[in-house]
């Protein structure tokens, strides 16, 4: 598509209706508004690798959102044992982690997984390997 | 003798006075309206509507707007034709076109007063800076529908203007074509049925940004969740569902050269609520609320309403 970009207070703008460009806004063709960055200097496409950063920036945001929701679900379980830690009561800190051993485990399972997505995620070389990278645990 | 004499004058008067009951000045009397003729009441005192100015464009339910020089071909009740060539605006009353005068409240709005709407050469116009100034098309109807062809750019230039308490509807469509400037407040909902489970955002103005972010509460079953993103060309308004069954009810903010937003509606999957804000700049340039997308691709909602509050 044909879009008019233009520069503002330090922000790009971009707009496929000519109309609402300014006179000197700058003409391309490219197939998605996010295509273009403001660089401080000019208005230019995104190299390969700004858009691979961008997409891992993304990619780790919506992972780490992600493990949160997971983890937020057994949160209790810490809660229970942290408030009989507290109290000193160690015979119920060790009833509360034999009760709640799938729990405890499963949390474990999920750090783990995190870490492996992390490094599948920093460690991807295009943005095709990158958005092959499925976020869900299946532990 | 003096009896006929009497009684032919009586009569004479009497045709003199059936003849003043349906003309004053030339002038026809008549229930019906058309240009010259003077209303008269029915058997229930009661004149018909025609005939009444529209003092407000809410009187009437819903209406959809033309802009176009040819009268169009296929209206239907209480539709609205905004002629392009004479900035006359008309409704249709189910056989004729009855012409409006639209210049009046306008002139009642708070973009006029603060000079960011005017009248110029007979034509509504409408600037954010007061710079750049773009032509908007007044309408009838307390729900207006634009007609008008979003892949068309020669319809671009089809934006509404809605005075407050006048709702757009967007039905099957991308852009919400209604002209919108600081200072403004809105209120909508929605139903569409474009999967995803992350932002559903607006352009503002069909224009794309930088910094557009946005943050995000929800709930899902008893599990709970937060998250946010930044660095949009869009400004976001809910973080949605990945299935093709999403709503929400929501707020446009457009003030102090952001726009702004808050929503709640449908998250993740299933029976999962999320509560949303989202921010961006306002074009300084841009005149009216912008085109829908998700995740920064175009994308029709099925049916949305937003109303102008303020």
């Amino acid at each position: 598509m044909k879009v008019y970009a233009w520069v503002e207070n330090g922000q790009l703008f971009t707009t496929d209706d000519k109309n609402l460009a300014p006179f000197d806004a700058i003409e391309f063709e490219i197939e998605s508004f996010d295509e273009l960055i403001w660089d401080g200097t000019q208005i230019r496409l995104k190299t390969h690798d700004e858009k691979l950063q961008e997409l891992k920036t993304q990619k780790l945001l919506e992972l780490k959102t992600y493990v949160a929701s997971l983890l937020a679900q057994t949160d209790y379980v810490i809660t229970k044992i942290a408030e009989a830690q507290i109290l000193n009561d160690t015979a119920e800190v060790v009833a509360l982690k034999q009760k709640y051993l799938a729990q405890l485990q499963q949390r474990k399972a999920i750090r783990q997984w995190n870490e492996q997505m992390k490094q599948a995620i920093q460690n991807a070389q295009s943005l095709n390997e990158l958005m092959s990278i499925i976020i869900e645990f299946k532990g | 003798m003096e009896f006929l004499r009497k009684t032919m004058s009586t009569l004479s008067d009497t045709v003199k006075n059936a003849e003043n009951a349906y003309k004053l000045n030339g002038f026809r009397a008549s229930l019906t309206p058309a240009p010259n003729v003077i209303p008269v009441a029915n058997d229930q005192s009661i004149i018909h509507q025609d005939f009444l100015p529209l003092f407000t464009p809410l009187s009437i339910p819903y209406s959809q707007l033309y802009i176009q020089a040819a009268t169009p071909s296929s209206a239907r009740l209480y539709d609205s034709w905004y002629n392009i060539d004479t900035n006359e605006l008309f409704y249709f009353n189910g056989s004729v076109w009855i012409k409006v005068d639209w210049t009046k409240w306008v002139q009642n709005d708070i973009w006029y007063r603060l000079g960011k709407l005017r009248i110029s050469n007979g034509q509504l116009q409408i600037s954010n800076d007061t710079t750049n100034w773009y032509q908007v098309f007044p309408a009838l109807g307390r729900t207006v529908e634009v007609i008008a062809d979003d892949t068309n750019s020669a319809d671009n230039f089809k934006i509404a203007y809605l005075t407050v308490g006048q709702t757009l509807l967007v039905r099957g469509k991308n852009l919400a074509r209604a002209a919108a400037i600081v200072p403004s407040l809105w209120v909508g909902n929605y139903y569409h049925t474009y999967a995803g489970e992350y932002w559903f955002g607006i352009f503002p103005s069909n224009v794309a940004i930088s910094d557009g972010y946005g943050s995000w509460v929800g709930l899902s079953g008893s599990s709970a969740g937060a998250g946010y993103t930044s660095s949009r060309n869009f400004v976001p308004i809910q973080e949605q569902a990945s299935e093709a069954h999403n709503w929400a009810k929501f707020s446009i903010q457009i003030m102090n050269n952001k726009m702004t937003t808050a929503t709640t509606g449908h998250g993740t999957s299933g029976a999962s609520i999320d509560s949303c804000i989202g921010s961006g700049t306002f074009p300084s340039a841009g005149y009216f609320l912008g085109s829908f997308c998700y995740e920064g691709t175009k994308i029709n909602v099925d049916y949305l309403a937003i109303t102008r509050q303020g």
